[in-house]
């Protein structure tokens, strides 16, 4: 594999459902180890480019690359270096939340006793007492769930890190634990997180560079800052309703 | 290996910790089964039936020697219901299930060579002890008509002088049934019996294939619901990992409950029998009951194989469980028909038909096992495993991400 300086690559990327359009020639370029946030409303095409990048959906025409492979050719490679957190990720409810850290640390490693330290670096990442995580997931408040797969979803080390709205329907406090943990797991490694999300605030605050996304198509891409300097506003919220007020 | 090892850990711990699901599939029959036998054994108890025997005759006749009158007729019958636990009365002054009238004139006709008597046997509709009363009569007024035949038979050969034998009148031809094994060598009553049960064990399948079928469903479109099925098809998983261990584990799971369910119905069988005096498990010899439950595992197992196909194309639990009914609704039409009907003796279009059924080759395997033909039960225990193995290998080949998480595109 040679060392591509891109996490992610599209051009031209279509994918439809029917006869519905969901991305309509989407092209971006997303560099290695940043926090790259996707930005958009209900229905852009967020979570189908996430589950595309995810090997979960193929596109229709178009290229992708994650990593220097090609999707969906090279799918089964790319699942070893990417990790997946979809919106509202369910978790096993009748497994603890130690158990469900450690059904997807031995999915990602043959070895009992690296699934074992991967597990336990999840259970770091949590922040979760130990009473919490031998407890079943059922009796999860919504935030500790999210922490739980939030964990699980970082644990793993992959390169790229894909999470589809990640805060969504999460008080402030349970959000705001979910973007520290996501923060300080960022500064201590080499990865490129994607993240999608409704919250353009919290986007602003955390990302590196933003892609804004509308009916299926990359509207505008670069830093917060520029995005905001070079349209105007006070926040991506006002960049974004500009942009996307043009489109309509 | 180690990561279908990995999905199968997950899904048994996921299941066992369904307690009261798994009670409720898994231990429910094997004691609601037991407990239907006793309960309606006991409630038989509970519910004499009552026949009323109304005797309007007070003729007598003479046969032989032999004083025959409606009196003796009557009490002979009484005792034969009462035996049967009935209670019979001589008048209706409450609910009776059957009355038998006795007309005027019996005693004397019955004596007669060339009157008849009609006894009259009136029913209660939708009494259920009605049917057996009747046939407790019928085989009391058999008995008594042979006995007057014979006296019949006797004074008509006195009489014309020519010595009797009274078989030879009554019953010139006389029937002698046995039965031969596959080389024609005749089998014992027991060996017969066995195939008998042989039958009833592949019927007892019936049973064992809906647990299973609900688990993988609940396997499949359950983590899509529960919104676990993304991120673990994100994963690196082999896609032959994950089928094989969803397959073995809800098969684990089905062999449980399919053994639950089949011990439960021959508790529900064995109960009765000891009020006849049988010992139904003594009959069933140990091969057997081995091909029984190997049987039922491959029983589950071809229910899993055909409906996972189906099950991970399917974009909800509907349309999963909609096509679970049909498979089941399969599986017990064959099991059904291996009760009646000798399925090889069916035409070829009949039989060709059910031979694509798995689950026939499970009938066919406890029929060869009882009739202790080993390399039939193992041509079918092949055919039975090459089926399966091809299902799950088609349900590999058509394993779709897209399809899984959205349904039909």
């Amino acid at each position: 594999m040679a060392i591509e300086k891109s996490a992610v690559t599209l051009r031209n990327v279509v994918k439809n459902f029917g006869r519905v359009r969901a991305l309509n020639g989407v092209s971006l370029e997303i560099e290695r180890g940043i926090i790259f946030g996707l930005i958009g409303p209900n229905g852009a095409g967020k979570t189908t480019l996430l589950r595309i990048l995810a090997t979960l959906l193929k596109q229709d025409d178009g290229l992708v690359e994650v990593l220097g492979f090609r999707l969906p050719q090279d799918k089964y490679h790319v699942r070893k270096h990417v990790s997946y957190l979809p919106e509202d990720a369910g978790l096993y409810s009748r497994l603890t939340g130690w158990e469900n850290l450690l059904y997807f640390a031995m999915l990602y490693y043959d070895k009992g006793s690296k699934a074992l330290e991967v597990a336990e670096l999840g259970a770091k990442i949590s922040n979760l007492s130990e009473r919490d995580l031998s407890r079943k997931t059922s009796e999860y408040s919504k935030g500790m769930s999210r922490r739980i797969a939030i964990a699980r979803t970082l644990m793993i080390g992959s390169e790229v890190v894909i999470l589809d709205e990640p805060t969504s329907g999460l008080d402030v406090f349970s959000a705001y634990s979910v973007r520290r943990i996501l923060r300080d797991y960022v500064k201590n490694h080499a990865v490129t997180v994607i993240m999608s999300s409704h919250n353009m605030i919290e986007v602003e605050e955390i990302c590196d560079e933003v892609a804004l996304i509308n009916r299926g198509l990359i509207i505008a891409q670069g830093a917060p800052r520029d995005l905001i300097s070079t349209y105007g506003g006070r926040n991506l919220e006002d960049v974004f309703i500009s942009l996307a007020g043009e489109v309509e | 290996m180690s990561a279908i090892r990995v999905i199968v850990w997950k899904e048994i711990k996921d299941m066992l910790r369904d307690v009261r699901t798994l009670a409720a599939i898994a231990l429910l029959p094997l004691f609601m089964l037991p407990l239907m036998s006793v309960t309606s054994l006991y409630a038989q108890g509970l519910q004499p039936g009552v026949v009323a025997i109304i005797n309007y005759d007070s003729s007598t006749g003479f046969v032989w020697g032999v004083n025959i009158t409606s009196a003796d007729f009557i009490r002979g019958m009484r005792e034969e219901l009462e035996r049967n636990g009935f209670s019979v009365v001589h008048n209706i002054t409450h609910y009776v299930d059957a009355m038998v009238i006795v007309r005027e004139g019996f005693a004397c006709n019955v004596s007669s060579f060339t009157e008849r008597s009609f006894l009259e046997v009136i029913k209660s509709l939708g009494s259920s002890k009605a049917d057996a009363a009747e046939n407790i009569i019928v085989n009391y007024v058999n008995k008594y008509n042979h006995m007057l035949a014979t006296l019949k038979v006797l004074e008509l050969g006195s009489a014309a002088g020519v010595n009797v034998s009274v078989d030879s009148v009554l019953n010139p031809v006389k029937t002698r049934v046995s039965v031969v094994g596959a080389g024609g060598a005749p089998v014992s009553y027991e060996e017969a019996l066995r195939v008998y049960i042989a039958r009833f064990l592949s019927f007892s399948l019936i049973f064992v294939t809906t647990p299973s079928t609900a688990y993988i469903t609940d396997s499949v479109i359950g983590e899509k619901e529960r919104k676990t099925l993304e991120a673990l098809l994100s994963t690196p998983i082999p896609r032959h990992a994950l089928i094989v261990g969803k397959v073995v584990s809800t098969s684990l799971i089905g062999l449980l409950t399919g053994f639950t369910n089949a011990l439960g119905l021959l508790l529900f069988a064995y109960i009765p029998s000891l009020f006849y005096g049988i010992n139904l498990f003594h009959l069933i010899p140990a091969s057997v009951m081995t091909a029984h439950f190997m049987a039922i595992y491959l029983s589950v197992l071809s229910s899993l194989a055909l409906v996972t196909p189906v099950v991970i194309r399917s974009g909800s639990y509907r349309a999963a469980q909609a096509f679970s009914m049909v498979i089941i609704s399969i599986a017990s039409i064959v099991f059904f028909i291996s009760l009646y009907v000798d399925i090889e003796q069916l035409s070829d279009v009949y039989k060709a038909t059910l031979y694509v059924l798995p689950y026939t080759h499970a009938s066919l395997f406890i029929k060869y096992t009882a009739l202790n033909m080993p390399q039939n039960a193992l041509l079918h225990l092949a055919i039975l495993i090459l089926v399966i193995s091809s299902l799950v290998y088609l349900s590999i080949r058509l394993f779709s991400e897209e399809r899984i998480i959205y349904g039909r595109t």
